[in-house]
Order: structure tokens, then C-alpha cells, then sequence
């Protein structure tokens, strides 16, 4: 059975562009893990998704989030 | 030709105040030319924050925001001093072409909401990532700015919400057959007792 198509939440909160600085609303797309949720999985439009994949990668880089989670020494 | 600029700075938190600036000073002087005397259109001091994990054994830094417009060419000298400068953990330079000076809901005011994210520390982003219900009567008792932060949110919420209805659908109808199978050996015990 196939299930309805999913929105894409950044286009419902009329973003147009993802901001790599505010890591608090680019946690909501990563598992706990950290890792970058798939379209498939969030339903993102595939702009956004793109957007949001160089964001999560920029924010990484700045140590805003960690490239792992979960890991401790 | 000029391009709007976006850089990220990371510096060690051991330095002063006096000597980030002195440094941010030497740096956008690099940015100088005929063409752009004023490059930098807007400074803004994240100050200390802890880092997601640890560059160069340093678990804080100073973050430093600064946006700017300069020739491509003059990134490059720019590039090289931040690389020498051992007090720059870390640096990103970007494109700054978004429409950030032309928010496209000025009402419902996005900056608000990023300026009040980052000039938070962690602790406080903790409360406020609480859920909605919380947000809004906490709301009501504070300012009209954190009326409309929770506003903002609100939407969010939403479609966080619709994300995990069709999760929330499976274990519902995988409930229901089980709820069936439940009433079916209820009723097939009864139908024991009958035959007894």
C-alpha cells in the first residue's frame, strides 16, 4: 500500500533558504546517530534536501554538530 | 565585481576580547581595496561556545560571524593568514547570495528566532526545544518576542508532527489485528466454555 507522499517541512515553514548557522533546526534532520536523514525517509523536496545536506556538512565543519554522535573517549 | 561574502571564524577561546579584534582588525584589512573601502557589512560575536567535538584538543571556542563584500581575488591572501594564524582553529568562507536581507515572512520574523537561537547557550536551547504546549505558556507569561519565538515554532512543531504520523500509523494498525486476535480467543474461549 502506498502511503501519501510526504511534505516537505522546510517549504511548509516557508524557508527559502537553509541556514547553516542554526544547527537547532538542522538536528531535526539527523538521526541520533547524526547522521543525515534520506529524503526517502524525511520527505523533503529534493532542493531542500540538497540545501540542507551542504548546511549540515557546513555546520559540521564549524564544529555546530558533531560528525558523530555518541561517541565518546 | 563585488561579491557578498560570509565568513566563520573559530577562534582559541584562551584569547582576550582586545586581541580577537586586533586580529579581526589585521584581517579585514586584507579585504581593503579602492573599489571596496568599507568591505564588512555586518560583525557579530557568537563569543565563547562549546564545540561540537574537539579541534586542535580544544573543546571551546570564540565564534565570530562576519559578512562582507570584496573581489574574489582578494580571498585568497585572506585565506593564506587565517591558515598561518594559529589562534584560528578553524574557518569558513561562503557565498553569502541567500535572501537573508530580504527575510520572505518579515511578520513572522525568522532572524528573531536565530538571533534568540544563537545568543542562547546550550542550557537554554535544551528549554526551549521543549514542546509546544510548554513553549506557549511559558509564552504568555513572558515578553511579546518570545511570544512570537513560540509562534515560529509552532509550525515546526506541525510538521514534526505529520513526520511521524505515518510511524505512528504502523503500530496502529499493527495493533488492530492484534486487538482482533484478542477478541478472537475470548471468543473462542467462551465457545470452549459453551461446548463444556
Amino acid at each position: 500500500m502506498r502511503r501519501p507522499r510526504k511534505t516537505c517541512s522546510v517549504c511548509e515553514s516557508g524557508v527559502r533558504v537553509v541556514d547553516y548557522k542554526d544547527e537547532r533546526t538542522l538536528s531535526r534532520f539527523l538521526t541520533d546517530r547524526g547522521k543525515i536523514i534520506p529524503a526517502r525517509l524525511s520527505g523533503m523536496c529534493a532542493r531542500h534536501q540538497r540545501q540542507l545536506a551542504r548546511a549540515i556538512k557546513r555546520a559540521r565543519h564549524l564544529a555546530l554538530m558533531p560528525f558523530l554522535r555518541g561517541h565518546s573517549r | 565585481m563585488t561579491r557578498p561574502y560570509e565568513l566563520v571564524y573559530i577562534f582559541d577561546s584562551a584569547l582576550e576580547e582586545t586581541q580577537i579584534n586586533e586580529r579581526l582588525e589585521r584581517f579585514h584589512s586584507l579585504l581593503k581595496s579602492p573599489e571596496t573601502p568599507e568591505p564588512i557589512t555586518s560583525t557579530n560575536h557568537w563569543g565563547k561556545r562549546s564545540l561540537a567535538y574537539s579541534i586542535q584538543g580544544k573543546s571551546v571556542g570564540y565564534y565570530v560571524v562576519v559578512q562582507f563584500d570584496t573581489q574574489p581575488d582578494a580571498l585568497g591572501e585572506l585565506e593564506r593568514q587565517l591558515k598561518l594564524d594559529e589562534s584560528v582553529l578553524r574557518y569558513l568562507i561562503v557565498l553569502n547570495d541567500g535572501p537573508a536581507p530580504v527575510p520572505p515572512r518579515p511578520d513572522q520574523g525568522p532572524p528573531d528566532k536565530k538571533s534568540a537561537g544563537t545568543d542562547k547557550g546550550p542550557t537554554d536551547k535544551s528549554a526551549a526545544t521543549d514542546e509546544s504546549p510548554a513553549d506557549k505558556t511559558a509564552a504568555t507569561d513572558e515578553s511579546p518576542a518570545d511570544k512570537r519565538a513560540a509562534a515560529d515554532e509552532s509550525p515546526a512543531d506541525k510538521s514534526a508532527a505529520t513526520d511521524e504520523s505515518p510511524a505512528d500509523k504502523s503500530p496502529a494498525t499493527d495493533e488492530s489485528p492484534a486487538a482482533d486476535d484478542a477478541a478472537g480467543v475470548s471468543a473462542s474461549a467462551e465457545k470452549a466454555e459453551e461446548d463444556r
